[in-house]
């Protein structure tokens, strides 16, 4: 089966690889970074399990140094686990880690992209790195600068955009290959209210195309207003699963916070 | 090895050669500079018996081929300012999200270089020309100039990417690549003559060997002469071993 | 139409010829050299071997019985003993070819008449990039064994490189072997300790072998080896005493020091593919480990 194939059988929920029913699947995951002593052992991800279904919209939620970043890199295969196992479209990310690559579109926290070059010339390299025909990235790159307010920017040097832009142009980044899976890593931190609404609203708009979104934020209202199930993750665990809303009456919160409160006894912004 | 990713990558690296003042000063105007003021303070100045060669010209020609040698090597700036910068944006990482894989990235880094250490001899050496230099170099010769330069170009790969492993900043990167450039400059460019001990430091420094097989075709030595072989063999080797080096080391230590 | 193709044909193949066609200047068909042509020869002396030499005075013996003037194997010596072998090298480059002609060459000495071909040249030494020297010289190919014989000097003249200096070329037409038998007529004739000296020809030159005490002062044996190649152009020349080689002259090209390879350069290549193996052998390792 060729690649695009590959591609086009996962975003229509046919995973290929295995008969797992998941788009993602995490058993056990673990990432302790180890010091020279016992003491200085850091458990960045300890233990968590969960998985997500084929088109959902998936949140990670905690408080900064909570472990969500860790587990997107891991899931990514920017790092290795310590323990563990993961699955992303069926395949395992010790053994075919260069098959999911070919799956998912990465937002990384950090707006990643050449800042000599303009918004197109960015999303054409890794349109061409995701070997995407040069039609069709211009087909993509047009619709979604136009959805992102950012068409009539194209032309200006990345280095010239402001923080939110940046941001929007790293999202944009990670969706021109069209990816069944995407990890979205605080996707709209640094944008103002008006660039994160329009942001909301166009990883809103990714459920009716089927793809699976496994996004990352501290921000609450984030969470509650894109995502169909929450996990909440505190010192590298997992402390609660489940949809906002379910979450939210079962520990007679008001809000995400107001569950994170209960079960931790700590704000999420106050870290960790 | 995808064709479309690796050119992809060659396009935005040429790219940056117009779009980042440092890289159009160190690859396009530094040579361009170099071959000006050199040719205009040194083209009257006439010598006998200069250097070991024992020939007599303008000093200005004399120094032509280390300037070529030297242009090259500047290269390694924007290679270890490249590599850090991506480091610092987190576009390494991002590019490693990608089915990129490492042969593809490097492959395409390598061959950008190489289209710039062409780019850079093609002007020294139309200047040269219209500065009156190039009097004994045969064809074969300029030919060949372009070989052990654009083979040159591969250890300042090498040296770039070691810098940028050692460097915690792309700022660090900028000062730490010239523990690199320097002493090659000041003793392996064939600039000016040198006691014969000096030799033997030189004899570790891949500058030393690109400078002296383009001395020789310079001086119009025959292509027979196995000096400039020797030369040429010694420098693909030494350009291997720092890209080698460079990648093994930044894979382990220059990621993070 | 057909006549005029095949003239058009035959014209375009003559034209082809033409660059082919030589005009010959009536070389001698004893001449081998061709105008243009290049030749350079090492000139080496073996300080070291020369002991017995200077202590038998073997150069005045030589003196007495090959008289060579200012040409003598000494002087050979006393100009390049002060450096190592190859001490220089010698270049030569023809430049013209003359017209036959006969006449008295060697005369007073020899007052026959002998049909040769003047040759015109340049020749001289290379000690290095800032010590040479260079001059004009005409070299004279006689047309037959018995008058090389004449211009050798009864081969005394291989008693001294300076000396077969003037014999550089030889006609292509020799017979090495008349040349050895009209030798030894010659020494014969001469009667004393010439006959002593033993002679034999090469496929292209000649050997000469004077026993320890032939010449009476030698305590050592003397050998002289010259050969010439198929164009007439001296390709060998060594003179041993005792065994031990006291000059040689073979082709060799000057290559100054800068366009030499170093020593150095080979404990360098060594040294890096060394490195490249063990690097390869590292990435190799990371990548199995990785897997």
């Amino acid at each position: 089966m060729s690649k695009s194939e590959n591609m086009k059988r996962a975003s229509k929920g046919l995973i290929f690889g295995s008969d797992n029913p998941y788009a993602i699947e995490v058993k056990n995951l673990r990432k302790i970074y180890k010091g020279r002593k016992v003491i200085e052992e850091v458990k960045a991800v300890d233990g968590i399990s969960f998985f997500i279904n084929k088109g959902e919209i998936f949140g990670l939620l905690g408080p900064n140094g909570a472990g969500k970043t860790t587990t997107i890199n891991i899931l990514c295969g920017l790092l290795n686990q310590t323990e563990g196992d993961a699955f992303v479209g069926g395949y395992n990310i010790k053994k075919d880690l260069s098959k999911i690559k070919e799956l998912i579109g990465v937002c990384p926290q950090q707006a990643s992209v050449y800042q000599y070059l303009n918004a197109k010339e960015n999303i054409k390299l890794f349109g061409n790195l995701h070997l995407v025909k040069k039609d069709i990235i211009n087909e993509r790159m047009e619709k979604f600068l136009e959805l992102l307010g950012l068409a009539k920017a194209s032309n200006r040097a990345a280095k010239k955009y402001s923080g939110g832009m940046l941001r929007q142009l790293n999202l944009i980044v990670a969706l021109i290959s069209d990816p069944p899976i995407l990890f979205l890593d605080e996707p709209t931190v640094g944008m103002d209210a008006r660039v994160r609404r329009t942001t909301w609203e166009f990883i809103n708009s990714l459920k009716n195309t089927n793809k699976t979104v496994l996004l990352t934020t501290h921000y609450i209202e984030e969470a509650e207003a894109l995502c169909d199930r929450v996990a909440i993750i505190d010192f590298g665990k997992l402390v609660a699963l489940g949809p906002p809303k379910e979450l939210i009456e079962k520990h007679n919160a008001k809000d995400l916070e107001g569950v994170f409160l209960k079960i931790t006894g700590r704000r999420i912004m106050e870290g960790i | 090895m995808k064709r479309q990713r690796i050119f992809a990558f060659v396009k935005i690296q040429l790219q940056s050669l117009i779009k980042v003042p440092t890289a159009l000063f160190i690859v396009l105007l530094l040579p361009v500079a170099l071959i000006l003021i050199f040719g205009f303070a040194f083209g009257s100045i006439y010598v006998e018996d200069y250097g070991w060669t024992g020939q007599s010209g303008y000093l200005f020609e004399f120094m032509v081929p280390g300037f070529i040698a030297i242009s090259g090597l500047f290269m390694a700036i924007p290679v270890a300012l490249s590599f850090s910068e991506d480091r610092e944006q987190g576009l390494l990482k991002r590019i490693n999200t990608t089915p990129t894989s490492a042969a593809e990235f490097m492959g395409s880094h390598v061959i950008s270089n190489m289209i710039m250490a062409i780019i850079q001899v093609a002007i020294i050496f139309i200047l040269t020309f219209l500065m009156g230099g190039m009097k004994l170099i045969t064809l074969e010769g300029i030919i060949l100039s372009f070989v052990i330069m654009v083979i040159f170009s591969l250890s300042t790969i090498g040296f770039g990417l070691i810098t940028a492993t050692i460097s915690k900043s792309a700022k660090a990167a900028g000062g730490i690549v010239w523990i690199f450039l320097l002493p090659q400059q000041l003793l392996a460019a064939n600039l000016y003559p040198l006691p014969p001990e000096t030799q033997i430091v030189t004899m570790f420094m891949p500058l030393h060997y690109a400078s002296d097989a383009l001395t020789l075709l310079f001086y119009g030595v025959d292509l027979s002469n196995l000096r400039i072989w020797w030369d040429l063999m010694i420098l693909v080797i030494f350009s291997l071993v720092l890209i080698v080096a460079g990648i093994l080391l930044f894979k382990k230590y220059g990621r993070a | 139409m057909k006549k005029m193709k095949s003239l058009t044909l035959i014209t375009l193949v003559v034209l082809l010829f033409i660059p082919s066609i030589r005009i010959s200047n009536a070389q001698g068909s004893y001449v081998g050299i061709q105008n243009g042509e290049e030749y350079e020869w090492a000139l080496s002396v073996y300080t070291e071997n020369w002991n017995t030499y200077i202590a038998d005075d073997l150069g005045a013996t030589l003196d007495n019985l090959v008289p060579l003037g200012a040409s003598n194997l000494t002087r050979v010596f006393n100009d390049w003993n002060s450096f190592a072998p190859p001490q220089s090298y010698w270049p030569l480059k023809v430049t013209s070819i003359g017209v036959e002609e006969t006449g008295l060459l060697f005369s007073p000495d020899d007052n026959t008449t002998i049909t040769y071909m003047p040759v015109n040249g340049t020749f001289g030494w290379i000690l290095s990039v800032f010590d040479s020297l260079e001059w004009d010289e005409m070299w004279y190919i006689v047309n037959d064994t018995s008058s090389f014989l004449r211009q050798t000097m009864n081969l005394s003249r291989s008693f001294s490189l300076y000396s077969m200096f003037s014999v550089f070329i030889a006609p292509t037409t020799i017979s090495w072997s008349s040349l050895v038998s009209d030798f030894l007529a010659e020494m014969t004739a001469k009667g004393g300790l010439y006959t002593n000296i033993a002679a034999t020809a090469q496929s292209n030159g000649f050997l000469l072998d004077i026993p320890a005490l032939g010449f009476e002062n030698n305590s050592a044996a003397i050998n002289i080896n010259v050969r010439y190649n198929s164009k007439g152009v001296l390709s060998y020349y060594k003179i041993s005493y005792g065994g031990k080689t006291l000059v040689d002259f073979k082709p060799g090209k000057y290559i100054p020091e800068h366009e030499r390879v170093p020593d150095e350069y080979y404990f360098v290549f060594i040294g890096l593919a060394s490195i490249l193996i063990i690097e390869i052998i590292i990435f190799i390792y990371m990548r199995k480990r990785r897997k």
